[in-house]
């Protein structure tokens, strides 16, 4: 595989260079790298020059593979099915090491503010990099995940615009399914 | 202060549909579902979900309680909106059959793709309704009953899994010749045959576990992954030899199986079954047109050292399988019985020239250190010339005091084995752990 740059373009004008291999880790990158009109630089307007290095740092990481490897070391449900299971214990066990080594280099990649998740979230969209779409997303879905809905209100700055009236006939649904839940 | 000010806007509710979609599918169903109270905009948000999972995740939020997660399932459906590609039903207390059948006949026309309905405390019939699901792409059914249908075909379905289920007026073969691109079939302990054919033409793996007296391959080219645990035969192995006529169980098992890739035959049974009407020593050449060209990897379980009709069905496969990679194979027994019979057929078939050229790891597995095992250990290096690892893993059951001296026991005798490979290491466990690595003089 050749390691030709690739020169990307962002939204506020700022060029970054990027191995090919690694570029091809975003379906939108590969398609228009395989299109064959690389001629010069790659224009995204979606993704600002904020995210565009963090989005590179991933591809780098993911260089060619698409974030579709067996096992995506995010915690999260694999959309991937694998209609036959691999049991092959040598080749788990080298999986596990990989797997290990990418969860730790993950949790490091993960650490930002929330700003930073959304933009990379809708950058791993525009570009179709899966893993990373999905790194993500489970991270925003862990915000979700078992919290009272004041809590995820919290998390996510979202204001709840029901009526008193609203949100205690939703109450009333609500304990219908459940009594240990309810709004504070 | 810029950074303050920011944190402060809601982004998440304006995501697109599409994220919203991801996130929302990550989320057990009840917490997916609690998010409609959050804001107007949320309100909605859940109810065009593709995948609707509901699992041991609403055990703890709904006590598992009957009537609660019928009325949710209940709920959930009635306010969804759009296509529902997946629908599970598994671990929880099981629904009526009006319960399921009112949900399978909902989902038939809201083109399910996804079927699993996995409830192993109970017992219901399948409803009719189940057969107009004819977009399936994958079934999977537990603890069930299967009555004649009406006239059916699953056109689109790829992966289809029974466990626990029986059938009654239609058999199997009925159900399999309607699904025409059936990929993945797992049977478990299905119950109302014991005769089992598999025709099915793009079938590449097969998960089998179960009573049955045979096993029929028809018409399988693509099968890749065979993986077989049956409990044949374990204790009557008379019966078998008047049971099954002329026809060597070997060439009617495994005759169909050419294109396998990767054979994991783990059954006690499975290679007396195999060996029943073969004389040991003749074998390896009065099959010669019987060829696992595809054969990379085989796993056979269970396997009887003493036992020359055995060890000689073990030995056909692996001679039949040119081009196999990697061996695991595991003992089956303790009892040292005499050593002759075996070591009469290994001495045979290095006398007759033979040699696995590219066996490059063989694992042995509950290794007990008895003259057989070590007598076809002592075998497998003399015929492997490219043999890269002979992994050990010593088993000495219930006796650990033993065990530390087992290891070094085999160790220092597999050690003393001439080996034709230049390359090979030879590692001995104690279950997992290490114990020595590597001979001295590669070091």
């Amino acid at each position: 595989m050749s390691s030709t740059k690739i020169f990307l373009k962002s939204s506020d004008d700022k060029t970054f260079e990027i191995d090919e291999t690694a570029a091809r880790a975003s379906e939108t990158l590969k398609n228009i790298i395989d299109g064959g009109c690389l001629d010069g630089v790659i224009p995204l307007p979606n993704v600002s020059s904020n995210i565009l290095p963090k989005v590179i740092e991933y591809c780098k990481k993911h260089g060619g593979d698409n974030g579709s490897s067996k096992k995506i070391a995010n915690g999260g449900v694999d959309k991937d099915k694998e209609i036959l299971p691999d049991y092959d214990e040598e080749e788990d066990k080298r999986e596990k090491v990989r797997v290990d080594e990418l969860k730790k280099w993950e949790e490091e990649y993960m650490d930002f503010d929330q700003q930073v998740l959304y933009d990379l979230m809708l950058a791993a969209n525009y570009l179709h990099i899966k893993g990373l779409l999905d790194l993500t997303v489970e991270k925003a879905a862990s915000m979700i995940r078992g919290r009272t809905p004041d809590q995820i209100r919290e998390n996510f700055n979202i204001n709840s615009d029901f009526t008193p009236e609203e949100e205690e006939e939703m109450i009333l649904i609500e304990d219908e399914w459940d009594d240990e839940w309810a709004f504070d | 202060m810029k950074r303050g000010r920011i944190r402060k806007v809601d982004r998440i509710s304006d995501l697109p549909l599409n994220i919203m979609e991801h996130i929302l599918t990550r989320l057990p169903i009840r917490d997916a579902v609690r998010t409609s109270v959050l804001s107007k905009k949320w309100k909605y948000k859940w109810v065009s979900l593709p995948e609707l999972v509901f699992d041991y995740s609403l055990q703890d939020a709904l006590q598992n309680v009957h009537d609660k997660i019928v009325k949710f399932v209940d709920r959930v459906l009635l306010l969804h909106r759009g296509p529902i590609c997946k629908f599970e039903l598994s671990d929880l207390s099981s629904p009526s059959l009006s319960d399921i059948h009112q949900w399978i006949s909902f989902l038939s026309r809201n083109g399910i793709k996804e079927l699993i309905l996995s409830m192993p405390c109970s017992w219901y019939e399948i409803p009719s309704c189940l057969f107009s699901c004819d977009r399936l792409n994958l079934l999977e059914l537990s603890h069930c009953l299967f009555r004649c249908p009406p006239k059916f075909e699953f056109k689109h379905l790829k992966s289809l899994s029974l466990c626990q289920v029986e059938f009654a007026g239609f058999t199997f073969e009925d159900l399999v010749s309607s699904c025409p691109l059936l990929e993945t079939l797992t049977l478990m302990w299905v119950r109302g045959f014991t005769n089992l054919t598999i025709e099915a033409p793009k079938l590449k793996y097969l998960n089998l576990r179960g009573h049955f007296k045979d096993v029929h391959f028809k018409n399988t080219p693509l099968l890749a992954r065979v993986e077989i645990d049956l409990d044949w035969f374990d204790s009557n192995v008379d019966a078998l030899h008047s049971g099954h006529g002329e026809t060597s169980n070997l060439i009617k098992i495994l005759g169909g199986l050419v294109g396998v890739e990767d054979l994991y035959m783990a059954s006690v049974g499975i290679l007396k079954f195999l060996a029943v009407g073969i004389v040991p020593k003749i074998l390896p050449n009065a099959f010669h047109h019987l060829k696992f060209y595809h054969l990379k990897k085989l796993r056979l379980t269970s396997v009887a050292f003493h036992d020359s009709a055995v060890v000689s069905v073990a030995l056909y496969l692996i001679r039949s399988a040119p081009y196999l990679q990697k061996l695991e194979i595991s003992g089956s027994t303790r009892v040292d019985a005499g050593v002759e019979p075996v070591k009469e057929l290994l001495e045979l078939q290095e006398c007759l020239g033979c040699s696995f050229n590219q066996l490059q790891i063989v694992t042995m597995k509950c290794s007990f250190g008895l003259r057989p095992e070590l007598e076809f250990i002592k075998f497998l290096l003399s015929v492997t010339p490219a043999l890269e690892k002979m992994s050990i893993h010593a088993d000495s059951k219930d006796d650990t005091q033993c065990r530390s001296k087992l290891e070094s026991t085999i160790l220092e005798e597999v050690m003393r084995f001439p080996r034709v490979s230049s390359k090979a290491e030879i590692e001995c466990f104690e279950h997992l752990q290490i114990v020595e690595y590597r001979p001295s003089s590669w070091m």
